[in-house]
């Protein structure tokens, strides 16, 4: 028999612990008062990680304020033919080469551009203190926060550099592109390439005029997705609404263009290429982007602070390829921020993450979580579809 | 993939930092008989244990922004309760230890099994062991003391003993060494201690 065996711990009775309690509670304070203590301590030992979470707060309370300014932005879908188009967003520049579609958001103030296919190039002034422009070409990040660069995406994605440095992140890795350097991935996934609308009928790329560009709302978007695959319909427009169609419409090579219907499997197929297709809202710019300082944000801030913290952790783990772990950190969000400004980003990485490889009852489960608090929202055409596939 | 328990901790210890009653009392009970055995194992008894465990709690709130999430939670919270053991028995008065006759032990030792008089002397007699162990573990140096207790007594691995008192694992080995070695010298004077050891050992 071990001692631990032998020595009996001898309970104390409720009333003690109640007393004990009543006396170890009235201690806790909120954390303003703390806070203040804490970065007090942090000057005073001269931690360079702490001022580095420091910088974040201070970098935080703008986006915050940018996150406002920008609510309310609908996407902004363009397509060009056979000449190319300029775009201004929020000071940076967008040239898109000829037979080039892309997709701008901005979600919390940054700006978001899905590359479906062709050349753009871009000039971003210094966003050293806003959210960083991200451009997302299949399954590769380019991550800017101020230089002159362009993105490719044919049958590889390849990223040039002319001026400053750019992150590019693929697979979980990140890698710095500088002035001068030329970065190529491997060739893409051809499902990736789909949400392009490579198809002869997408309404991004069959349509007369050669630069189509066109801000609704998702859900005139998916009224026109309706109409377009109607049998006989032309699914074509010059002018059209909402991000990029959630099915590649088929035209005359579909069964869909001869019986009105497509197969079950082919819906499931451009659902999960739809869902996989939306980007993903980046966490807050911090200067170190990594988790340990979304935590110390979370751990050491107040409010908006702390719940973008607790969103960059759950990103941070997602774009390192630790969809389980950001699945926890989110669920966690849920709990933790039932009201968070970061709630539409928390709910659509959820279903992006339960949706990634099957649409199953428990993707179906995060997509009704976000259709039911976001009946309008931004991917709700999306989370309807998935919600509809039973 | 995160421990859920970790996942749990950090936004627990979040709300707690927020201010928030509800969290501070929610890890007060998650902590509370985890702290408390160890405190008791280490002094052997619950008394002045109420301003200890009440001393535990509060230096956990008030020093909870200083938790990196590196260690757990529950370690992080130990290391604070070790550190009140400590420091409580540093700083006591000897109370010289106040063994009864030895031979009346004895006599109920021999008391054959089999009957319920006899289970309870089995009883009386392993509470008068624990009542002697604490006893000869008074005259040990604190860190031997809490070293032994935690190891021996707690059965906590050598390397954690070592993080719980903040020293190097060797220097925690040669602790509980010597806090063995003065037992088992206070052991051979006291038949019932010695039992109580050796049943250890077997």
């Amino acid at each position: 028999m071990s001692l631990k065996d032998r020595v009996q711990v001898e309970p104390l009775d409720d009333e003690r612990w109640a007393r004990i309690e009543r006396g170890a509670v009235a201690s806790v304070r909120p954390r303003e008062a703390r806070v203040r203590r804490s970065f007090a301590w942090a000057w005073g030992a001269g931690a360079l990680a702490i001022a580095g979470v420091i910088g974040a707060v201070v970098l935080s309370g703008k986006s915050l304020r940018q996150a406002q300014e920008g609510k309310g932005t609908e996407p902004i879908v363009v397509a060009t033919e056979a000449h190319g188009t300029k775009l201004a967003i929020d000071g940076a520049t967008v040239e898109a080469a000829a037979e080039t579609s892309f997709t701008v958001t901005r979600p919390n103030g940054a700006i978001d551009i899905e590359l479906g296919r062709g050349r753009i190039e871009l000039d971003v002034p210094h966003r050293a203190d806003r959210a960083p422009l991200v451009v997302h070409a299949g399954d590769v990040d380019v991550i800017d926060v101020g230089t002159i660069f362009s993105v490719t995406r044919a049958e590889d994605v390849t990223v040039e550099v002319k001026e400053g440095e750019v992150q590019v992140a693929r697979g979980g890795r990140i890698e710095r592109v500088a002035a001068g350097q030329r970065w190529a991935s491997p060739r893409i996934a051809s499902a990736t390439l789909a949400h392009a609308g490579s198809g002869s009928t997408t309404a991004t790329t069959t349509t007369t005029s050669q630069t189509a560009i066109a801000i609704g709302t998702p859900k005139d978007q998916l009224a026109r997705k309706h109409v377009a695959t109607a049998p006989g319909g032309s699914g074509t427009n010059a002018v059209r609404s909402g991000s990029p169609p959630v099915r590649a419409e088929r035209g005359t090579e579909g069964a869909e263009s001869k019986d009105g219907a497509s197969s079950g499997s082919d819906v499931i197929m451009d659902l999960a290429k739809a869902i996989k297709g939306e980007p993903v809202d980046p966490a807050v710019a911090v200067a170190t982007p990594d988790f340990a300082t979304y935590q110390a944000m979370m751990l050491h801030a107040t409010g908006g602070t702390a719940s973008q913290g607790l969103y960059g952790m759950a990103r941070t783990k997602f774009a390192a390829g630790a969809a389980a772990d950001a699945m926890q950190w989110l669920d966690a969000y849920l709990k933790r921020f039932p009201h968070g400004d970061e709630m539409e980003a928390v709910l659509w990485l959820r279903v992006r993450i339960r949706c990634q490889a099957r649409i199953d009852d428990a993707c179906r489960a995060t997509a009704q979580t976000y259709l039911d608090r976001y009946p309008s929202g931004h991917r709700s055409h999306i989370a309807e579809l998935v919600t509809n596939t039973r | 993939m995160a421990n859920v328990a970790y996942v749990e901790d950090v936004v627990l210890v979040d709300r707690c930092l927020e201010g928030e009653e509800a969290a501070a009392r929610e890890l007060f009970r998650k902590h509370r008989a985890r702290v408390h055995a160890c405190l008791y194992r280490v002094l052997g008894g619950n008394r002045d244990m109420d301003d200890l465990l009440q001393d535990v709690f509060i230096q956990i709130f008030q020093s909870l922004k200083s938790w990196r999430a590196e260690a757990s939670l529950a370690t992080w919270i130990d290391r604070i309760a070790v550190r009140v053991a400590w420091r409580y028995l540093s700083h006591r008065k000897a109370t010289p230890p106040t063994l009864e006759l030895v031979e009346d032990a004895v006599t109920l030792s021999l008391v054959g099994p089999g009957s319920g008089a006899a289970g309870g002397a089995r009883k009386a007699m392993a509470r008068e062991g624990v009542r002697r162990l604490y006893a000869a573990m008074d005259r040990l140096p604190p860190a031997a003391r809490v070293a032994f207790a935690l190891h021996e007594i707690e059965g906590r691995p050598m390397a954690e003993v070592a993080t719980l008192t903040g020293a190097s694992v060797t220097a925690t080995k040669l602790r509980v060494w010597r806090a063995r070695r003065a037992l088992e010298a206070s052991a051979a004077k006291d038949p019932v201690l010695r039992e109580m050891l050796e049943e250890r050992d077997a």
